[in-house]
């Protein structure tokens, strides 16, 4: 005997599909939230097609994470409003500090998680950088030169402790992000030395 | 295809409007010594000097200069075309390279006057008789009154237009190179407005020799002696300045399209290098004494006008395409800086907060569909 389902009533029917309706929107939003984190690992930059067309343009490589962006150099590391909007364009430079081929301490710093609804490709540059282990390779190129650097150490510091930004005589890289990923609560430091 | 652009204008206006005052303000009145004298009057006779010595000297001048400079650039070397070509095809066009300079001098006044001693005086009163009455009074004022007002009102603009890029290679079958020129303008504007130079020789009134002796008993002997030396200055500067730059630059904008080789296309820079300088109302005021052992005199007054800043418009330069954008515009003024006490901040808790917000969105709908009776195989399942 075939058993028939009661009637369902309207207020049964609306949250039949709202409920529905919150879980497509959820799942897009998911979606959306997290597809430069995905298109990261599925489809990384290219290098070949973007040294080509940034022919004199300064640019990081680090192979290792695939991040490939331009460098924004002179940012002012002290004025918020001036280097968020650089890091929209790509991973900053920090006004102050040495330029690749320059004696002293060249720092960088660049997003590992921005706003979601910021269309930019630069927001997660950085996002896998805590993958990067001692002997790893980072790439600068800067007019027509590349500039090779190998990571000697990594750190995790409060974003109180500015003095690796103040003291810059040491000849090294320095390449700063925020951690945990999400959050601003923590920045994270590589060290790597000219080889 | 590769043309080169370069232009130089260059314009200076010097109005001549300049006015010298250089001739003396004062003139000496005599070339001699004045000399006041009464004596040798009988008893009871009353005798009266009153002499009075007064010199004033007024320059005025007044400037007024209006300038206006409009300079159109319009450069060039892009918008090539190489379609449907067999073999390899490539475009490179030239620079651009344009430099403008205004020069602008507007209204300087100089005043200037020799140093120009009065001539000593004598006032005496001799051997007059009894009660008798005598009495000389001099009166001695030596003034001027300089009064400079320079107007000036310029207004500058330069309009350009440069472009390199704009071409297209579309349809060939070979490879396809394009490369646009660089783009460097270089645009400087100095208004120099309203100089006014005064150096006045303070003319103070000689020595007098006063006198009164050997005259009888009860004679009244009275000399009066008034000299008096002033000098105003009045200096009005002003001047109304406008300089405008406006650029539109290209480099790219380049096409092509429906290639079968391979596609190159590399773009130039866009440099701006721009000037501007006002260097407007200017005064000076200088005030020498002929004879230093009167020093202690009281000194003239001396009116300056408040300063006018002079009015700058901000430099509006923009350029499009592929290429670099650079400005350089020099200015005098330093903005303040506040030093952060934290490291860049590179991190977002947006994408936590969303994460967070799409899984409660999730379950929620999750709830509302069990509650409308029905039970989706994946809802009971979790």
């Amino acid at each position: 005997m075939k058993k028939t389902l009661p009637p369902r009533s309207l207020l049964q029917k609306i949250t039949y599909y709202v409920g529905n309706a919150l879980i497509l929107l959820s799942l897009f939003g998911l979606l959306f939230t997290f597809y430069p984190i995905i298109q990261l690992y599925l489809f990384p930059p290219q290098a070949q097609t973007f040294i080509i067309q940034t022919l004199e343009e300064p640019y990081i490589q680090i192979d290792k994470i695939n991040a490939l962006a331009p460098i924004i150099e002179q940012v002012d590391p002290w004025n918020e409003a001036v280097y968020q909007k650089a890091l929209k364009n790509g991973v900053a430079h920090a006004k102050g500090s040495s330029l690749p081929g320059q004696k002293g301490t060249v720092f960088l710093f660049a997003h590992s998680s921005g706003s979601p609804w910021e269309l930019t490709r630069y927001n997660t540059v950085f996002f896998r950088l805590s993958e990067l282990e001692k002997g790893d390779t980072i790439i600068i190129g800067r007019q027509k030169k590349r500039y090779t650097y190998s990571v000697t150490e990594k750190k995790e510091v409060w974003p109180t402790e500015v003095s690796y930004l103040k003291e810059l005589e040491q000849n090294q890289l320095i390449v700063q992000t925020c951690v945990p990923i999400g959050t601003s609560l923590k920045r994270l430091l590589i060290f790597a030395s000219p080889k | 295809m590769n043309k080169k652009y370069n232009r130089t204008v260059k314009i200076q206006v010097l109005i001549a409007s300049m006015a010298f005052a250089l001739s003396s303000l004062f003139q000496t009145t005599n070339a001699y010594a004045d000399e006041y004298v009464i004596s040798d009057n009988g008893a009871g006779s009353s005798s009266e000097i009153q002499a009075t010595n007064s010199q004033n000297t007024n320059v005025t001048q007044n400037n007024d200069a209006q300038v206006s400079n409009d300079v159109d650039v319009n450069a060039d070397t892009g918008n090539n075309q190489a379609n449907d070509n067999s073999g390899n095809t490539g475009i490179s066009t030239g620079d651009v390279n344009s430099t403008t300079t205004i020069d602008n001098s507007l209204n300087t006044s100089v005043v200037s006057n020799d140093c120009c001693l009065q001539p000593d005086g004598t006032a005496a009163i001799n051997g007059n008789g009894d009660y008798s009455q005598n009495t000389i009074s001099i009166t001695s004022r030596f003034g001027s009154d300089t009064s400079i007002t320079n107007t000036a009102t310029i207004t500058n603009h330069i309009y350009g237009q440069a472009n390199t890029g704009r071409n297209t290679a579309n349809d060939n079958s070979g490879n396809v190179s394009i490369k646009t020129g660089n783009i460097t303008v270089t645009d400087t504007i100095r208004n120099t407005a309203n100089t006014a130079n005064v150096h006045l020789s303070q003319n103070t009134n000689g020595d007098y020799t006063l006198s009164i002796s050997d005259n009888d008993t009860d004679s009244e002997n009275t000399i009066n002696l008034s000299l008096n030396n002033q000098s105003n200055v009045s200096v009005n500067n002003t001047a109304d300045i406008l300089s405008e730059i406006f650029w539109d630059a290209n480099t790219g904008n380049n096409q092509a399209n429906d290639n079968r080789g391979n596609v190159d296309i590399q773009t130039g820079d866009i440099v701006f290098n721009t000037t501007i300088e006002n260097n407007a109302n200017h005064a000076t005021v200088d005030l020498d004494c002929c004879d230093p052992q009167k020093q202690e005199e009281k000194p003239p007054t001396v009116i300056l006008p408040p300063p006018v800043l002079p009015v700058s418009e901000p430099t509006t330069g923009g350029g499009n395409g592929g290429g670099d954008g650079k400005s350089d515009g020099k200015s005098d003024g330093k903005g303040g800086s506040v030093l952060g006490s934290t490291l860049p901040t590179t991190g977002n808790n947006w994408l936590f907060l969303a994460l967070l917000g799409n899984i409660m969105m999730f379950f929620f709908g999750m709830f509302l569909r069990l509650r409308s009776g029905r039970f989706p195989p994946f809802a009971l399942a979790i």
